[in-house]
């Protein structure tokens, strides 16, 4: 679980409320954000984390079969 | 002159947010069709038997195919939502195939999306299949296009992850996927009418959405030892029965999944309520029976869960 990372420039991840996750906050500020992990079992846990309040929507899980790496693609809807 | 190859011609989409264009990732092959409506306009005035055709109208389609199914939400809710999308195509170059190449015959114009298939088959990359039509004219590019490049990388999505969850009722989350299924398609389309009218400035047909629908297909196994004091792990043929003879909706979601026999929920990508309109059961000796299912949805169906 602890593996589990975005996709995002450190730069932005450092802007980050200290409450929110790095790739919460470029959900909320971006719309969209890609979530990767070492299992495809790990995003369960990090969509626990979004708010109630927020209408999001998930893609299919993709595996990158260069490194093992699992991605998950969230849109958040308006 | 060399000849252009297919990966050298490409559709792209305008990102309203980063103000680009953006080419639609991992896609595999296009169709573009540029249609022209004629009216015979013969006439007695006009000596022999041939026709004489006149434009009435011209429509456009583009088709696409992606590996990409990554996107899947935002998709079926642009459908939804009925967006209206500004599509480009070109020539491009360079080692990802994504740079502009400006060609005289790259056009750029809105469209509908109003056909879209993801199919999730067991052991094959997963794919979805995208129809844009036109709702206005075409134009051509005069100006070097706003490019930005996508990431394309080896990401796919094998289709035995995804899986469809069916309910026995309408009320309850459906919790048990179709047993020993083999492939999953979910097909969403919109139908558009034409809206063209005096008003409408040249031949081109003005296109309007009028209606969306949508329908899941499966295909599995027909387990044997289901019998009727059995309990099977999972929706089984003579579970589709059942509801098939209820004529009742049921609710359903398309899900990732993952754990023991590719059975534990993840996000879900789609939800919502179906009726079985079709049962097909094929029983080939010396091969396994199967069957197929085609589920239609019944009112709007709900991106995520």
């Amino acid at each position: 679980m602890s593996k589990a990372k975005v996709d995002a420039p450190e730069t932005e991840a450092a802007q980050v409320q200290e409450q929110q996750p790095a790739w919460l906050q470029e959900l909320l500020d971006k719309g969209t954000v890609i979530l990767t992990a070492d299992d495809r079992e790990d995003f369960g846990q990090l969509i626990d984390q979004i708010p109630a309040e927020v209408r999001y929507g998930a893609g299919a899980v993709a595996k990158n079969h260069e490194t093992g790496i699992y991605s998950l693609r969230l849109d958040v809807f308006k | 002159m060399a000849t252009l190859k297919g990966q050298n011609f490409r559709i792209l989409t305008y990102d309203t947010t980063a103000s680009k264009f953006k080419c639609v990732g991992m896609a595999t092959s296009c169709t573009i069709n540029l249609n022209t409506n004629t009216e015979d306009a013969n006439h007695k005035g006009i000596v022999g038997l041939a026709a004489v055709p006149t434009v009435t109208s011209k429509s456009w389609q583009v088709s696409v195919e992606s590996l990409d199914v990554s996107d899947a939400a935002a998709i079926l809710t642009a459908m939804k939502n009925q967006t209206k999308f500004t599509l480009l195509w070109d020539e491009t170059s360079t080692s990802n195939n994504q740079t502009s190449e400006e060609a005289a015959f790259a056009r750029t114009g809105s469209a509908y999306l109003n056909d879209a298939t993801f199919q999730f088959d067991n052991r094959t990359n997963s794919t979805k299949s995208l129809q844009f039509t036109g709702v206005a004219q075409l134009a051509k590019v005069t100006t070097t296009p706003a490019f930005e490049a996508i990431t394309e990388s080896t990401v796919f999505t094998k289709g035995q992850y995804v899986r469809l969850f069916l309910g026995s009722d309408n009320t309850a989350t459906p919790a048990k996927v179709i047993a020993s299924a083999s492939s999953l398609s979910l097909h969403v389309s919109i139908s558009l009418e034409s809206a063209t009218t005096k008003d409408t400035d040249g031949d081109w047909e003005v296109q309007e959405p009028t209606g969306l629908s949508y329908d899941i297909s499966s295909n599995a196994l027909v387990r044997s030892g289901d019998t009727i004091t059995s309990s099977v792990q999972g929706q089984a043929l003579s579970d589709l029965m059942d509801i098939y003879e209820s004529s009742a909706p049921v609710k359903f979601q398309i899900a990732n999944v993952s754990g023991d026999n590719n059975r534990t929920k993840g996000a879900v990508i789609v939800s919502g309520s179906v009726i079985v309109s079709s049962l097909s059961i094929s029983a080939q000796s010396r091969s396994n029976a199967t069957y197929d299912t085609t589920l239609n949805g019944v009112g709007d169906y709900t991106v995520g869960s």
